[in-house]
């Protein structure tokens, strides 16, 4: 215990190597970081699981104190795991974790002081609801201030024989029946009286029969008591906590039954959970064990609160009564909570900030209304949002979206000048990417495996040579073009100048190419999601450059080892084909007509008879279904080879297979990169 | 609607009831099953009769079953047990050639002693086990599991000799503790217990961790009141295990002092003292002795074992 006391050293601080265990273990192992300034704050986050699968990829989020953020995401991205990490029950594999800016990736769970709702409640069916509550409670000692106990007992003992003797007396007489929820006849008295347990037992085990007796023993048990406190150089203050020189005392204790059933039956207050304390989880419905699982997470007041779809196994209506319980709590409580979540309602109506995550990537951070009418790219814009929103493959020529039935939309100057700098922007941000040592390094050794896994390349030496030189024409500046340089003329001199290229040599040559300095995370994720958005099939499999397991040697791959924070990972080398063709794609975009996507809500596709502000033209649809909402319809339709959606009031009752005249809302038109999903 | 009449809808519905009712015809497939069983009952059931009632006969009725075996022409005698127990010989037996006196109390405490205290030092050792192996990720814990696993495809019979020589060598030769110790090692049941722990949720583990809670607490606080099915199973199972093994303390202390047999050796003594037609009575004494705690504590116990073992997926 004695390493709570302990302050946690600067994390930055430079110290010698052999001097550094003896620091941590003066300070117990805490490492704080002053520049952190997030309550909790994730820095390049990654997960690789021992089976060489990476779940997490270069998490990055800071979260400010009361926030409410709300991990959302389709299952098996990566965000459960995440709040896993957070709380301590899975291995970071690297990156910094900081809570209450305190280095958290080493300490366990239990150090963090956090609490958790499990996605099937974890309540212990073996114990009552009360007992359920208070077990984080009796979990570990707590620092708290020294108090004269005996003291206090009976000076409350000689209060309530002096002042309260009836409400005693009638306490006492119903403990029997009402005792059932406090436990013992003590318990019972002493909440209801609010006195300490010790002084209730004093005062049940007499009855209070003879007042006078218990009130002698009593002052001179004070007396002897104070006497012994004082002979220790302790001084008490009005509250019975003692003093030692004037200040407060602290110690480790368990928390006392008294005060845990103060804290459960607060939390139990909370909840609304007074009726059901003394049963076991067994016996209740699934809302009820929803909130006794909420109750163990808010009777410890941990810093941090962390949920995993808490509300997953509860039933449509109590799902959104327990979702409003939920907000209604945090309001309360005002814990920081990081919730887990795949319905993306949860998340808009709950979160302060949402957290969208595809994959294992970060998609976007914002709040709710960003997310919504600002979405970074296609996946956030279809993911968030019901009814999903509704994309058309369109061409952009000049200004103009042509859709595939040749209706067309003309952008503003605004949509148009936003357009270009975005691919000017994009151009710039890819040449900088392709010109740094690693794609160097990768274009290579794609130029390099062209030969060496072909064959029929082998048994022609002109060609070998020509790749050799190719390769050093690629390389040139980078650090590794000394390097194999150097190896070049090594070969020469052992072959006396009269060097034959042979595959032996190539495969050698090729070494020096596979070390890799980190690729920045953005520029990874950039190609990822070029990768898995992109309409076109250039891929063979969205997961192409995720780390597969070293057994699996596919030798069409070129693989090589990348150090990404001393973690060796695997990647599988196709990030400078993905770059390279994505550069060109953008520069023939600047140049004239190309594909592109435009995303429309359903609410900005209008009745054209009824909206009044800036609409596009108007066009004719055969709606296929519709469906009454009370508040609304939604029509299904097609238009322009894809399935649209039209979300629109009930003042007119449009009926199934007729022909509606639609609009859409010209200012709400959303335009995405077809290479690469960015929102333009 | 007038009285006695009834519409077509409720009669047919009567009549189909009634049908059902009637259908009470004699299903001779069960009567054949029914019969076959009870002869398979009673065979098993009738070496316990004849031991029971055997040894409630005196010695000069011995030879005169089956004729006489509920009815023995000289009435039913406790001088079998008087014999066992108390050392009495009745008048006329002849010569009964035993070496050792017979120690049929401190057989008993001696079986107890190995029984119970073995089955609840085993549990103890075979529950943490199964909650490292199922709740605590160490390294090479699955190959270590395998490597437990594996140990049980060796037969009992062939280490005893092993553990006999490295239970002397612990200088246990003189102590009761050496019928207890080889067998904590025992995989079976840890196999059973674990794969009972398996079916508690991590959640729960995971969730009282956070909280503040050690392993150790985990365990009787959470593991071991959840788990109490099996245990208490694995339990039984111990015990008589404990109880009715002979090959183990025979070969410890068989050739010793009769001070630290078990009630088997005992009676694997008496049974061999036994062979003339006279004192047979008093081996069937012995058995019924034998038998009868287990018997007792069977009884006791019956609902919490089919309880237990249909919850813990064991067929008995």
């Amino acid at each position: 215990m004695a390493n709570l006391d302990n302050k946690p050293v600067d994390g930055g601080m430079q110290v010698p190597a052999k001097d550094a265990g003896k620091i941590l273990k003066k300070s117990g192992y805490k490492i704080a970081n002053n520049e952190v300034d997030a309550f909790v704050s994730l820095k390049d986050i990654n997960k690789i699981y021992p089976n060489g699968v990476q779940a997490v990829y270069d998490f990055n989020i800071d979260i400010s104190e009361n926030d409410f953020i709300v991990l959302v995401g389709p299952s098996g991205c990566g965000k459960s795991t995440t709040l896993r990490m957070i709380a301590g029950l899975e291995n970071i594999t690297s990156g910094y974790l900081y809570i209450d800016k305190v280095l958290s990736n080493y300490t366990s769970s239990k150090d963090r002081d956090i609490s958790m709702v499990f996605q099937n409640y974890a309540l212990y069916p073996q114990m009552t609801v009360f007992d359920n509550i208070a077990f984080p409670l009796r979990a570990r000692k707590f620092r708290m201030p020294m108090e004269a106990t005996v003291v206090k007992a009976y000076n409350q003992v000689i209060d309530v024989l002096d002042n309260r003797i009836d409400e005693f007396k009638e306490a006492f007489a119903n403990a029997k029946d009402k005792a059932l929820n406090y436990g013992t006849t003590v318990e019972y008295v002493a909440t209801k009286m609010k006195i300490c347990d010790e002084a209730a037992k004093i005062l049940c085990k007499s009855k209070a029969a003879s007042p006078e007796n218990i009130k002698n023993t009593a002052k001179a048990k004070i007396e002897s008591e104070i006497n012994k406190l004082s002979s220790q150089g302790y001084t008490m203050d009005e509250n019975y906590r003692l003093l030692k020189d004037g200040k407060l005392q602290y110690h480790y204790v368990k928390m006392s039954n008294e005060e845990i059933r103060r804290r459960v039956f607060e939390a139990a207050e909370i909840l609304d959970l007074g009726p059901y304390l003394d049963r076991r989880p067994k016996e209740l419905s699934g809302g009820q064990m929803q909130r006794v699982a909420l109750g163990r997470a808010i009777v410890r007041n941990a810093k941090l609160f962390l949920m995993d779809e808490p509300l997953s196994n509860l039933d449509a209506k109590l799902r959104v009564q327990m979702r409003s319980e939920i907000v209604r709590i945090h309001e309360q409580i005002g814990a920081t909570t990081i919730y887990v979540t795949h319905d993306q309602t949860e998340a808009m109506t709950m979160a302060t900030k949402i957290v969208v995550m595809s994959k294992g990537w970060v998609q976007q951070i914002g709040t709710p209304q960003e997310i919504y009418y600002n979405p970074n790219n296609i996946f956030v814009a279809t993911f968030i949002g019901s009814p999903a929103m509704n994309i058309f493959d369109a061409e952009y020529d000049n200004g103009k979206l042509i859709f595939k039935n040749g209706y067309e939309i003309s952008l503003s100057e605004d949509y148009i000048e936003r357009h270009n700098k975005y691919y000017e922007a994009k151009i710039q941000d890819l040449r900088r990417m392709l010109d740094t040592d690693d794609f160097k390094k990768m274009h290579a050794l794609k130029v390099l495996d062209k030969i060496l896994f072909n064959l029929e390349a082998q048994k022609d030496a002109y060609a070998l040579e020509k790749a050799v030189d190719d390769v050093l024409g690629i390389i040139e500046g980078t650090e590794c073009s000394e390097v194999v340089k150097n190896l070049i003329a090594q070969y020469k001199a052992e072959n006396n100048g009269n060097p034959k290229v042979d595959k032996k040599w190539l495969l050698k040559i090729r070494e020096p190419l596979l070390t890799f300095e980190k690729i920045p995370s953005r520029d990874i994720g950039l190609l990822h999601n070029a990768q898995v958005f992109s309409k076109e099939e250039i891929v063979v499999d969205d997961t192409l450059y995720y780390q597969k397991p070293k057994k699996k040697n596919n030798k069409k791959n070129v693989k090589s080892n990348i150090n990404l924070n001393s973690t060796d990972i695997e990647f599988i080398n196709n990030l400078y084909e993905v770059a390279s063709n994505l550069l060109a794609k953008c520069e023939k975009a600047l140049a004239g007509k190309h594909p592109i996507r435009v995303g429309v809500r359903p609410e900005d596709i209008v009745l054209n008879s009824e909206f009044t502000g800036n609409k596009t033209e108007k066009f004719m649809v055969k709606s296929n279904i519709v469906e009454l909402l009370g508040s609304e319809l939604l029509i299904h339709s097609e238009f322009a080879d894809a399935n649209i959606i039209a979300k629109i009031s009930t003042n007119v009752l449009i009926k199934p297979h007729t022909d509606v005249e639609l609009a859409m809302n010209q200012d709400k038109i959303l335009i995405f990169d077809d290479s690469c999903g960015d929102r333009i | 609607m007038a009285r006695n009449q009834i519409t077509l809808e409720q009669y047919i519905g009567f009549r189909k009831q009634k049908e059902f009712g009637e259908k009470k015809k004699v299903n001779i497939g069960k009567v054949i099953s029914f019969a076959f069983l009870l002869i398979f009952c009673i065979v098993w059931l009738s070496p316990f009769v004849i031991m029971f009632f055997g040894s409630l006969r005196g010695f000069s009725d011995t030879m005169l079953y089956p004729k006489e075996l509920f009815y023995p022409h000289s009435g039913y005698t406790l001088e079998n047990y008087e014999m066992l127990l108390l050392g009495k010989l009745p008048e006329g037996i002849g010569q009964v050639n035993s070496v050792q006196d017979y120690k049929i109390g401190t057989w008993f405490l001696n079986s107890c002693f190995s029984a119970i205290g073995g089955t609840v030092l085993y549990l103890f050792v075979a529950s943490l086990a199964a909650y490292a192996f199922t709740f605590i990720d160490f390294k090479y814990r699955n190959v270590l599991f395998a490597g437990i696993i594996a140990s049980m495809i060796i037969p009992g019979a062939a280490t005893a000799v092993g553990n006999q020589s490295m239970v002397y060598s612990m200088g246990l030769n003189r102590s009761l503790l050496a019928l207890i110790i080889p067998g904590l090692g025992g995989v079976y049941g840890m196999y059973l217990i674990k794969t009972f722990f398996e079916s508690i949720p991590k959640d729960l583990i995971e969730s009282a961790k956070m909280d503040g809670y050690s392993n150790f607490k985990i365990f009787y606080k959470i593991v071991l009141p959840l788990g109490k099915t099996v245990l208490f199973v694995q339990g039984l199972f111990g015990f008589m295990g404990g109880w009715n093994d002979l090959i183990w303390p025979q070969m410890l202390y068989g050739a010793k002092d009769n001070d630290l047999w078990t009630l088997q050796v005992g009676m694997a003594y008496i049974i061999n003292n036994s062979k003339t037609s006279n004192l047979i009575g008093s081996a069937l004494a012995g058995g019924v002795i034998c038998l009868l705690p287990v018997l007792v504590m069977y009884i006791i116990a019956q609902d919490k074992i089919i309880e237990g073992m249909s919850s813990s997926g064991i067929k008995g």
